[in-house]
Order: structure tokens, then sequence, then C-alpha cells
């Protein structure tokens, strides 16, 4: 879960928000379905905390939507900056770290 | 023989499998957020008919129990003769495997995955004159010969799938690697377009474009890489992709120029 950071967290917390006033879903409602409280639900819109993978799988139930649609607007390196992707490539034969050759 | 059964499901980092919707798109870039974010592996089958079930999975967040899990539900259960895989190393990555040699292949994309270099998953490529046969003729004659040490090799397995045969101790990149410097320091960050595309369709289309044509693609790459964690550095070399399919290989020779300022103006 680490590599999410604020600008991540308020998007996934604007496709909640936006899933569930989509579907006319109170606040209160959705976090009873999900089992949390108003005020953490409320949190979540706005991206001051990430839900936990179990909570998303039930709000996606509940939006009945896949669940990656939580993560629209994301890609897999958000914070590339801070965190670059590691790679390497190699013929196998040594132990050395060669990168992938660009 | 592969059932011909649809489903796709998530196995967790635990093992544990969730069958869940197929995905709008394998592409979708929400659902390699999600799969870095969540772990697991995503196993997509009987989507189209005769197509092998696919394997997603970001070996910087997936455990192995996932990947056992969903390759033994594959083998298994499918009975799938072969597999695709779908994996996120600095950009996406798939390839097709008999499903005997998956465990020994999955081994070796998380090896390579954790290895410590780091390179920030954007490059710059410029066509340049294409008229380098001679320079191609040579290095498929170094091909012939086994004269490789500053060449590095794929196999081609089939249109469009390659796979690493050979590293030349003397290429470009091994001698980075093992310096873990680079002695000119070129560009700046400003150099990075953010709507440039990802790292594996820019190193790949050079290749790509060489075995559609049959011919050598010769490019200006300039490439920042990141070493232990250490302040990026830039590289920029020319590179010359030579297609030997008679050889059923391609080559790539890299030609570095620390001298030469690549304008993208």
């Amino acid at each position: 879960m680490g590599y999410m950071d604020k600008q991540a967290s308020g998007i996934i917390g604007q496709n909640i928000l936006r899933l569930r006033t989509a579907r006319q879903i109170s606040r209160a409602r959705l976090a009873r379905s999900v089992q949390h409280g108003e005020d953490t639900l409320e949190s979540f819109e706005k991206g001051e905390q990430v839900p936990d993978y179990t909570t998303m799988v039930r709000l996606a139930e509940v939006f009945d939507v896949a669940i990656e649609r939580i993560f629209d607007g994301l890609t897999i390196e958000p914070s590339r900056a801070e965190h670059p992707p590691t790679t390497g490539q190699s013929d196998g034969a040594r132990d050395r770290g060669i990168q992938k050759d660009p | 023989m592969a059932k011909s059964e649809s489903w796709c499901a998530w196995f967790d980092n635990e093992g544990k499998r969730h069958d869940r919707p197929a995905p709008r798109s394998v592409d979708d870039p929400a659902l390699g957020a999600c799969l870095r974010y969540a772990g697991g592996v995503i196993g997509l089958s009987g989507t189209t008919s005769g197509s092998p079930p696919l394997m997603t999975w970001v070996p910087d967040a997936t455990k192995w129990l996932a990947l056992n899990a969903a390759t033994n539900m594959i083998r298994g259960d499918l009975g799938a003769d072969r597999i695709r895989l779908r994996f996120y190393i600095a950009g996406w990555a798939e390839e097709l495997l008999n499903s005997e040699e998956i465990f020994q292949r999955l081994d070796y994309i998380e090896e390579i995955a954790n290895r410590p270099v780091d390179m920030t998953p954007r490059i710059r490529a410029l066509d340049t004159s294409p008229d380098e046969q001679s320079v191609a003729r040579s290095i498929e004659t170094k091909v012939r010969d086994n004269a490789i040490d500053d060449i590095i090799l794929y196999d081609v397995i089939e249109p469009g799938r390659l796979r690493y045969a050979h590293i030349g101790g003397r290429t470009l990149f091994a001698n980075v690697c093992t310096a873990e410097e680079v002695s000119e320091t070129v560009g700046k960050d400003d150099l990075i377009d953010p709507a440039d595309n990802g790292f594996g369709d820019a190193v790949t289309r050079a290749y790509r474009s060489a075995l559609e044509s049959n011919r050598p693609v010769v490019d200006l790459v300039t490439a920042p890489v990141r070493i232990g964690g250490r302040e990026r550095r830039w590289l920029h070399y020319k590179r010359i992709t030579v297609p030997l399919l008679s050889l059923g290989k391609l080559a790539v020779f890299t030609d570095p120029m620390p001298s030469q300022r690549i304008s993208f103006e």
C-alpha cells in the first residue's frame, strides 16, 4: 500500500464519491454497507485515508462495478518520481544487474 | 487440451481465489493501479475462442502464494497447455509460454524484477539516417561467427514475441551496470515529456519496426538511468537494431556517443 501518495488517495476518494452520488446512495447507507463509520467514509471520499482492500471489494459490490473502477484515473506508477520502478534484464547466465536495454 | 470454460478471478497474496468480472481490457490503466495496490494475480480465461489463459501481475506487489495459486488453477484445473503472462517491470510485457516452462519463467521474472537497478521509464528515440546497411552486415557476420561480446541478441520466438538470448559483456548497459557510474551527464528533467509513451513501448518500437520491415533500424536514444538509488544520469547513444530472421534472432548494437547532444526541438 506504500505506493499510494496524496494525489492517488485523492483520486480514489473522488471515484468513491462519484460512484456513490451517481447511484444516489447516502453516505450513511454506504458506510453501513461497507461496515465503517460515516466519518471514515467521508475521509475516504476526501482522500484523507485510503480504504483497505476488503473495503474496496465491498464498495465495488455495492456500486456493482469491477474493483478497478475505484482506481480510474490512476496508472500503475502514480508516484514514479519518488519511487521509480525497479527493472533489470540479463541473459540469465550472469549474476550482475543488467538493465533492460532501451 | 484446455477446457473452454470462461472465468476471471483474482488470486490474493495469500493464494485465495476470488471470482470477479472480466476487466474491460487488460490494458486498462486502472487495472494496473489496482494490482499494484492490492497485489495478487488476475487470471483470465476463455474471453476469446482458443486464446490461452492470461495471468496478470505486478512483481513488486505480488507474492508467490498468489502466483502459485493462479498457476496451479490454470495448469491443473483448466488443463491449459499454454499460458500468457502479462507483468509489469518498468513497462508492461507479455509472453506466451508452454505450461511446463511456467515456473522457471516466473522465477526468472521475479529475479529480474528485484535487481537493484532502477530506470526511470522514459526514453526518447529519434529516427536518423537509415543507411546503415554496411554496419548491419558486419553485425550479421559477428553473430554468425559468434563474436557477440558487444551485441545484445534476442530470440524471435514468433512475430511480436522476443526473448533475451544473450547480453554481451561489452555492451553499453553491461558496462554501465558493472561500473555503477555514467561518465557523462546530459539533459535535464524537463526533457521528460509526460505525454511520452511508456518505457516498454519505447524500448520495443525499433524492434517491432525492424522485424516488420526486415530492415535495420537506426535510432538515437536518450535514456535517464538511475543506479542504486543515486542521482539520475542520462545516457545517449546510437542504437542499431538488425533483424536476422534467417537465424531467428534480432541483434541490437549500441554505440555510446558521450559528446553528442540530442535536440528534441
